[in-house]
């Protein structure tokens, strides 16, 4: 019943979102700097020919956020659903 | 006198599951609990409350919450939901124990199409900019299933198509387990709400020490909070003393991460905890090391052209205090790096599981996150890039 961990048993070697994300981001730019210092910007369907010595980069979609402050904000919200919680009896 | 739980018992009102429904009624009354059913004991209706607002001021009442799914989408809303659906939402925001059910048919029906209504949601949000309303996505599904035959989605005149959308919210954006049940069988209530008490008695004995943890978390996020903008507002930092220590404390408490991603959070690999910090100085033309530690050579400067460097990447196109994620697959190394002012800090992290470029491409943002979200790693790392704020004041 509910103690059942699994709920999409596709994703367990994360092949099912590895191809979700390929279908979704095939335009992504990613950054590629090869041995001789050569700078590449190609999109992930590019990526395919080049080598394993290749230092990547993909510019992140990620906002600079304060990590301890949204931590301390969850804290406080969870802190407030519990001590809401009484057991009767 | 003993109190009862009160067992909320949600379904579309329709003749295939009656037997299902007042079969749960009746064996969860005989157990000693009050089931709550619409059409059992839902009265008397109060005259100042829409009939919608008191099915949801019932669910909000429950101690469980139990849903049946079968071929009926149920009543539309003004707002796009069906009751049923809202009662479920309501569920969710209350934070109720719940248990789900459709029948099998349907279940595995939606198992082998869910990924067109995932697809088509992503597309309509890079499209659009927002994300679909229901009847959007009901009008998509009944012209895909006319349209494609081979889709695997049924008439909606076999079942209605507001079913699938109740189910995907459920499955796919929820991450909630649904129970698969045949047709003709019935759930086994007494061995399930005794498992259900056993996972209750299991923390009841704790409950005290569960409040004092809470309370200890929260005097030490108070705490946590004040010493940071204290460091960062009240502080000059003169010199960082025994730099290369603390980078090798900081090491010690960066600890390995899971990375997931997806609505479910679908597992997609792993990465060992830090090996190495480096800090780099701007100075002149050259980004020269101020410190490193662990298991790194890096006692490298580089230049601030540098094209093949991914300091001087960061130094040069990074905003500030926005996090950096490069990957080299030969060296099998992450390297998360900051821009903090005239300094660049990379930390090291190394592969657990195997990554490839093309993982590396489709998931810095989750590796990111999986990293920064680890245990304290972010407010690790976020301490340590304030301490070397400081210096800059």
């Amino acid at each position: 019943m509910s103690k059942k961990p699994t709920r999409l048993p596709a994703a367990q070697d994360g092949w099912h979102v590895q191809t979700t994300a390929n279908a979704l981001s095939p335009d992504k730019t990613v950054i590629a700097v090869n041995k001789q210092g050569t700078v590449l910007h190609m999109q992930r369907n590019g990526m395919s020919a080049i080598g394993k010595d290749t230092l990547l980069f993909v510019p992140t979609t990620r906002y600079t956020d304060n990590i301890i402050h949204h931590k301390h904000q969850r804290l406080n919200e969870l802190n407030n659903t519990l001590t809401g919680l009484t057991v009767e009896g | 006198m003993p109190t009862s739980s009160k067992i909320f018992i949600s379904s579309v009102a329709q003749d295939a599951i009656t037997h299902l429904r007042i079969g749960a009624f009746e064996e969860l009354s005989r157990l000693g609990h009050d089931p709550q059913m619409f059409e059992k004991n839902f009265g008397p209706w109060p005259n100042f409350q829409t009939g919608v607002d008191h099915c949801l001021k019932k669910v909000s009442e429950c101690d469980l919450y139990c849903l049946f799914i079968h071929t009926k989408g149920g009543s539309m809303t003004s707002n796009g939901y069906t009751v049923t659906h809202l009662e479920y939402l309501r569920a969710v925001s209350d934070s109720k124990m719940m248990m789900l059910y459709c029948e099998s048919t349907i279940m595995d029906a939606y198992f082998k199409f869910r990924w067109i209504i995932a697809k088509y949601i992503e597309e309509f949000k890079l499209s659009q900019g927002r994300m679909p309303h229901n009847n959007e996505v009901v009008d998509f599904l009944e012209m895909e299933s006319e349209k494609n035959p081979t889709s695997g989605i049924p008439s909606k005149h076999q079942i209605d198509t507001y079913v699938w959308v109740l189910l995907h919210d459920i499955v796919m954006v929820k991450g909630h387990y649904v129970e698969k049940l045949s047709w003709g069988h019935t759930v086994p209530w007494a061995s399930y709400l005794s498992d259900l008490l056993q996972q209750g008695l299991q923390l009841l004995p704790k409950k005290s020490l569960y409040e004092e943890s809470s309370q200890l978390a929260l005097a030490f996020g108070d705490f946590t909070s004040f010493a940071k903008q204290v460091v960062s507002d009240h502080v000059r930092i003169s010199e960082l003393l025994e730099g290369r220590r603390l980078l090798n404390r900081s090491i010690r408490m960066l600890t390995r991460s899971e990375i997931t991603a997806g609505p479910v959070n679908g597992s997609i690999g792993s990465v060992k905890a830090c090996s190495a910090i480096c800090l780099f100085h701007h100075e002149g033309n050259s980004l020269t090391v101020q410190y490193y530690a662990g298991d790194t050579n890096g006692n490298y400067d580089f230049e601030v052209g540098d094209p093949s460097s991914f300091v001087s990447y960061t130094y040069n196109n990074l905003q500030d205090g926005v996090p950096g994620l490069f990957y080299w697959e030969s060296r099998r190394l992450f390297y998360l790096t900051y821009k903090l002012g005239e300094y660049v800090i990379s930390y090291h992290f190394p592969e657990d599981t195997a990554w490839s470029s093309q993982l590396y491409a489709d998931y810095t943002d989750d590796i990111i996150n999986g990293i920064l979200n680890t245990h304290a790693n972010g407010m690790i790392i976020e301490l340590l890039n304030s301490l070397i704020g400081g210096l800059q004041k």
